[in-house]
């Protein structure tokens, strides 16, 4: 075979032209492909950086944020607890405060209890030694003792004091005086004329209009009511006069 | 005892002549006499008569005295000798006392067997003194829905009832005590110049429900004495203080001052005292603020027992701008007010929200049931005047209706038959069951038989103030559930 100078120019051309199309439809479609990938993997590469480095801040954002949150628990946690306590102690004071107020309750019922009670026994025993009273003097009340209460009586109204004098002289603004005159015995004349000249020492210039009853439930004694006073001289009011003063006692 | 005071006596004592006094009955007639005599005579003295009967100084003039007749007999006539008694007015207590009709200076009215009382208490004395109180704080439960939900009462509180004739005061009064079962309270129903069917109808109705055993009544009937009339709530004062100085809770009804402030206004005019506005005397108000004043509650130191008073009071055409009612009112910690109108509309009781006031309120009331209830006064006051548009026919936006729709459910829950009492479950229970709106889908006409039904359901079940509110929601929930499912089948 001879060497052909315009096939070797031909072939030389064919290869420029196999190199041309090379170049222009394989080898730049596939840098620019590798260039793509290249640059879709720094891309990559870069968002990965980026990211990274954003989940690094908010790593760390976090862990401050759960130091905070760790902190701010314990000071709750403390404060809670602290306020339980305040709590609890109030509750116990609120209870404590009931309780007392409760015993003091019971104290007071108990100190009127036993003060009612009290109250009774005496009440019993003034009530007893009143009837026991009354039945020693229904025994030895007599006319003697009756005449004795008499000069009592009699002693008592000459030596009336000024107060007790200017009460009775009050009542004798009539002329007329009216006495009625209780007793448990008979008065005898000689009683009644001694009765008489103390009244007339008393009321001088009246005139007097005496009545005479016997009431035997005065056990021993008089009563003698001039206009609207009465004087009691008797057994029986006495017993009620210190039956009266012994219930104002208790 | 006071040992000293009895001992100086008897060492001093030395028999001599005692200056007594004597009276005479110038007149007598309408329940007073007058006496001339007796310069020594004191305002509320007891005097005794020759015939036995017994009076009361009530007015001292410059000649005479006037007294009024507690005990008169037949014989009893002018001329007749009148004596100091030497005793101060005063009424028996004793524990026996409980269950018996008595009258105000505890003669026994009833049949049962005679009593020998050992303690007498003075009907007239002063009210404790500030130290001696404590605050209300404790409740006092009446079983009606309205007081307890609404206008809460304590114990040591004093509460007027107040309304026209035939409202039902007493039926409220009746309730309150009938409630008292069980609860420590000792209760004393004082009746001051009622009819005698009356007192015979109440006493009646306290031993049908056996509430006789906790109560005393004290009765001073229309045809009694007006002295006995005027001292019947001063009995059942002095009654209840027995108990409350003890350290027990009491409670006393006052039906009515109505009846005590007209016999006060008689007596004072017969004794010809000097007459103020509406020709009551000038201490009208005194009469009745020494009453009320002594109900309290007492301090620990006291015993911490109390005395909550009802007084009734009858008004005229529902005018409570009168004179009695206007002291009434503020004398005390506030009232239930009846209107007419409500009851003729047929809402019982006819308590009329608007008007009536408890003034210690919520400070007195339970906490859950507080909690539950502290809106709805004010919520069904709104429905009172939200309500009046409807009679417009005005558009009402949606709000408003759902306002005016559950104030309907409400005044229909709030209605109660007598004797129908709740305990404070069933309170708490149907107030829960209203503010859950459980109640929203039942008709208006069916809600008293499902109320009746819940409240049957309540006092079945063992939910008490202490359960959670949530279980009392789940529990009443499923009820309402089953119930309209029933009803629907």
């Amino acid at each position: 075979m001879q060497f052909s100078w315009t096939s070797f120019f031909l072939e030389i051309i064919n290869f420029l032209v196999l190199l041309w199309i090379l170049k222009h439809f394989f080898y730049a479609p596939v840098r620019k492909a590798i260039q793509t990938r290249k640059e879709f993997a720094e891309n990559n590469l870069q968002q990965a950086d980026q990211t990274q480095k954003a989940a690094l801040e908010l790593q760390n954002k976090y862990a401050s944020r759960l130091q905070e949150w760790e902190k701010e628990r314990i000071e709750k946690l403390s404060q809670l607890d602290h306020e339980m306590q305040q709590e609890k102690q109030k509750q116990l004071k609120t209870l404590t405060d009931l309780l007392n107020k409760e015993k003091e309750k019971f104290r007071a019922q108990e100190r009127h209890s036993i003060e009612k009670y009290l109250v009774k026994k005496e009440k019993e025993t003034l009530d007893a030694s009143l009837k026991f009273t009354a039945k020693i003097f229904n025994s030895f009340a007599d006319a003697t003792l009756e005449k004795k209460i008499f000069n009592l009586l009699i002693g008592n109204l000459k030596n009336l004091p000024t107060e007790k004098l200017s009460i009775l002289k009050a009542e004798s603004l009539n002329e007329i005086l009216t006495i009625n005159v209780e007793s448990a015995y008979p008065v005898s004349e000689e009683m009644q004329n001694e009765f008489i000249q103390v009244l007339q020492a008393l009321f001088p210039d009246l005139t007097y209009k005496l009545n005479y009853k016997i009431e035997s439930e005065l056990l021993a004694g008089y009563k003698i009511a001039i206009n609207s006073l009465v004087l009691l001289a008797n057994l029986r009011d006495e017993l009620k006069f210190f039956a009266e003063a012994a219930q104002n006692a208790t | 005892m006071r040992p000293d005071k009895l001992t100086n006596f008897l060492q001093e004592y030395k028999f001599e002549i005692r200056i007594s006094e004597q009276g005479k009955i110038i007149s007598v007639g309408d329940g007073i006499v007058w006496i001339s005599g007796l310069p020594s005579a004191s305002i509320d003295e007891i005097l005794t008569i020759e015939d036995g009967s017994v009076a009361m100084v009530f007015h001292l003039t410059e000649e005479m005295v006037g007294a009024v007749l507690l005990e008169q007999t037949v014989k009893l006539t002018s001329g007749m000798t009148v004596f100091h008694s030497g005793r101060i007015l005063s009424t028996p207590v004793s524990e026996k006392l409980l269950g018996r009709v008595i009258d105000p200076l505890g003669k026994l009215l009833d049949s049962g067997p005679n009593l020998e009382y050992e303690n007498l208490r003075k009907l007239d004395v002063l009210s404790p003194t500030i130290i001696e109180r404590d605050f209300v704080t404790r409740p006092l439960y009446t079983g009606n829905k309205i007081i307890d939900n609404l206008l809460p009462i304590g114990k040591g509180q004093r509460q007027l009832i107040i309304g026209d004739n035939g409202l039902g005061k007493s039926s409220i009064a009746l309730d309150i005590i009938l409630n008292q079962k069980d609860k420590n309270i000792i209760c004393i129903y004082v009746l001051i110049g009622q009819k005698n069917t009356t007192i015979v109808n109440t006493v009646q109705t306290l031993q049908d429900n056996n509430a006789l055993d906790y109560t005393v009544v004290v009765a001073a009937e229309a045809t009694s004495l007006p002295g006995l009339q005027y001292l019947a709530p001063y009995a059942g004062c002095a009654i209840a203080e027995f108990w409350m100085y003890a350290g027990h809770d009491t409670l006393v009804i006052f039906d009515d001052l109505t009846a005590h402030a007209d016999c006060y206004r008689e007596m004072s005019l017969l004794l010809k005292k000097p007459v103020g506005r509406e020709a009551y005397p000038a201490d009208i108000f005194y009469l009745h603020a020494r009453l009320l004043e002594r109900a309290t509650s007492l301090s620990a130191k006291m015993g911490g027992g109390s005395m909550t008073a009802f007084p009734i009071l009858e008004t005229k055409q529902g005018e409570i701008a009168a004179y009695i009612p206007t002291n009434l009112i503020s004398i005390t910690d506030g009232q239930f007010y009846l209107d007419t109108k409500l009851f003729a509309g047929g809402f019982l009781p006819a308590i009329d929200v608007t008007r009536s006031v408890s003034r210690i309120g919520g400070k007195a009331q339970d906490i859950q049931i507080k909690k539950e209830a502290s809106r709805m006064k004010l919520d069904y006051l709104q429905f009172l005047e939200l309500e009046v548009f409807t009679h417009f026919a005005a558009h009402l936006d949606p709000e408003m209706k759902q306002k005016i729709q559950q104030g309907k459910i409400l005044r229909e829950l709030l209605k109660q038959q007598r004797f129908s009492l709740l305990t404070i479950e069933q309170q708490l229970g149907w107030i829960i069951a209203y503010n859950e709106k459980l109640f929203a889908e039942i008709n208006l006409n069916k809600i008293s038989e499902c109320l009746f039904e819940l409240l049957k359901y309540i006092s079945a079940n063992e939910m008490t103030l202490l359960t959670a509110r949530n279980d009392w929601v789940k529990n009443l929930t499923t009820w309402f559930n089953n119930w309209k499912a029933n009803v629907k089948t």
